[in-house]
């Protein structure tokens, strides 16, 4: 199939098309008209920025330069995550990362390695875009479920203590808390799995088709990418918790709530 | 059973408990006496280890309350919070969950005997199918004092058991509480009834 190709003069024509949410918005004094400015420029830098790295990551395709841009694309997402879930930074940015990192890694391994069956290790046109999509995933999920744990937690403290009070281990009184953490991360994803394809049309499967590959084939990588969201975002938002324990609690098994913001 | 020695806690600035020392002897019913702010729910944390005290030390049956020393103690305690928010879901989720912990599972109750107790504090069985959120204050306290008895530990903590009650429950309720003579009790009240069932009364200023 023909791709079109889009030519810089083509693309800033498509800009225009925020004349039209940018009056609406200014119409009704949002104040968010500067807001969409800054957001617009900074998405394109940033994707500019990706755009012209990744020429370069695919030309040398060399795992350990894909994996060290994996480490960077884990860091920024970690720091996202402590800064939205409304946690202190210092105690829980090394938690988060290992937990992110082996949520993506693990995933990343099973999908890439057994079931695509890479030529080479994380080979970059593959492991590069499957790998971002399920760390914008893991941070959007870990967000709700760090957040939803933590605060919860503090909003209960005295249940929490009760279970502790009547003989719980601190797995066993917590237990309620990972369910409800773990429940509130997974529903937006289950949520978007139960109407894929009759209310939107997933990004990696029009872009897939945009591609000029086939509809079918464009389903078989959309499956993929699916399953492998939610693996690795259950994952995740289960061992940034879980990781995050020695920082988060006393010997009494108290909630050290500096760690909050 | 347990014994406070020269205990003070401070908030930041402000003094809650200074150079405190008592002790319970095992099957003592002792109340706790004193304004808001004076200290007494703090005394019933410190017991469970959920405050630390800024000087002295607690000892429970002569072991020394420490990190170590915590998780033996607190398999000895029943505690009976304030706003008495002890579980969740429903009502036989609230009563069953504890009894899902490895120390207590051997104690889990039967539902007859589930029944048994809920009808000895005048609530029907209906009440187990119910949500724990949607219950009065009344019906929460009595439920969390059911767990109390069905955990059936040495010591009880109960922060202002009876608050919430009216006086026909209310007696059932000391009666049940009342009627072990080894089971120790430290509690917080503001109730003349209650506090005149106990044999010891510790005023804080």
């Amino acid at each position: 199939m023909h791709i079109i190709q889009i030519d810089w003069l083509q693309l800033g024509i498509g800009y225009l098309a925020l004349l039209i949410p940018a009056a609406i918005l200014l119409y009704y004094q949002t104040g968010l008209v500067k807001k969409l400015g800054i957001a617009t420029i900074r998405m394109t830098l940033q994707l500019l920025f990706v755009g012209y790295y990744l020429e370069y990551l695919f030309k040398f395709d060399n795992a350990w330069l894909n994996l060290a841009w994996i480490v960077i694309m884990v860091i920024v997402a970690d720091l996202a995550t402590t800064d939205r879930s409304e946690l202190k930074r210092a105690p829980l940015f090394i938690p988060i990362f290992f937990a992110t990192f082996i949520g993506i890694i693990v995933i990343d391994f099973f999908f890439l390695e057994i079931v695509i069956r890479l030529p080479h290790v994380l080979t970059a046109q593959y492991a590069i875009p499957i790998t971002g999509m399920l760390l914008g995933n893991c941070l959007r999920s870990n967000v709700i479920g760090i957040n939803a744990f933590f605060y919860s937690l503090k909003d209960q403290r005295d249940l929490y203590h009760f279970y502790l009070a009547s003989g719980a281990t601190r797995t066993e009184a917590l237990f309620p808390f990972y369910r409800e953490a773990l429940k509130k991360a997974a529903n937006p994803t289950l949520a978007t799995i139960a109407t894929i394809g009759l209310v939107s049309l997933p990004g990696m499967m029009t872009g897939q088709i945009l591609g000029g590959n086939s509809p079918l084939t464009a389903i078989k990588y959309q499956i993929m990418i699916i399953l492998a969201i939610f693996a690795g975002t259950i994952l995740s938002v289960f061992l940034a918790i879980r990781f995050s324990h020695s920082r988060a609690f006393d010997q009494f098994d108290r909630l050290n709530e500096d760690i909050l913001k | 059973m347990i014994r406070f020695e020269n205990v003070t806690l401070r908030f930041g600035e402000e003094q809650v408990l200074d150079d405190l020392s008592f002790e319970l002897e095992p099957g003592s019913k002792t109340v706790l006496e004193g304004p808001s702010g004076s200290g007494k729910t703090s005394i019933l944390r410190l017991c469970m280890g959920f405050q630390q005290p800024n000087q002295g030390n607690i000892y429970f049956n002569d072991e020394l309350l420490n990190a170590e020393s915590i998780s033996n103690i607190r398999k000895q305690i029943a505690w009976l919070p304030q706003d008495a928010q002890v579980g969740m879901g429903s009502v036989r989720d609230v009563l069953n969950f504890p009894f899902t912990f490895k120390s207590n599972e051997s104690e889990a109750p039967t539902d007859d005997s589930l029944k048994d107790l809920l009808s000895q504090m005048a609530l029907n069985n209906g009440i187990l199918d119910k949500s724990f959120r949607d219950l009065s204050g009344g019906q929460k306290q009595r439920i969390g004092i059911a767990l109390c008895l069905l955990l059936n530990r040495p010591l009880f903590l109960l922060d202002e058991p009876t608050a919430s009650l009216d006086p026909a429950s209310k007696r059932k309720v000391m009666n049940l509480l009342f009627s072990n003579p080894d089971r120790t009790i430290l509690s917080t009240s503001h109730d003349p009834e209650w506090v005149e069932q106990t044999d010891n009364v510790i005023h804080l200023a």
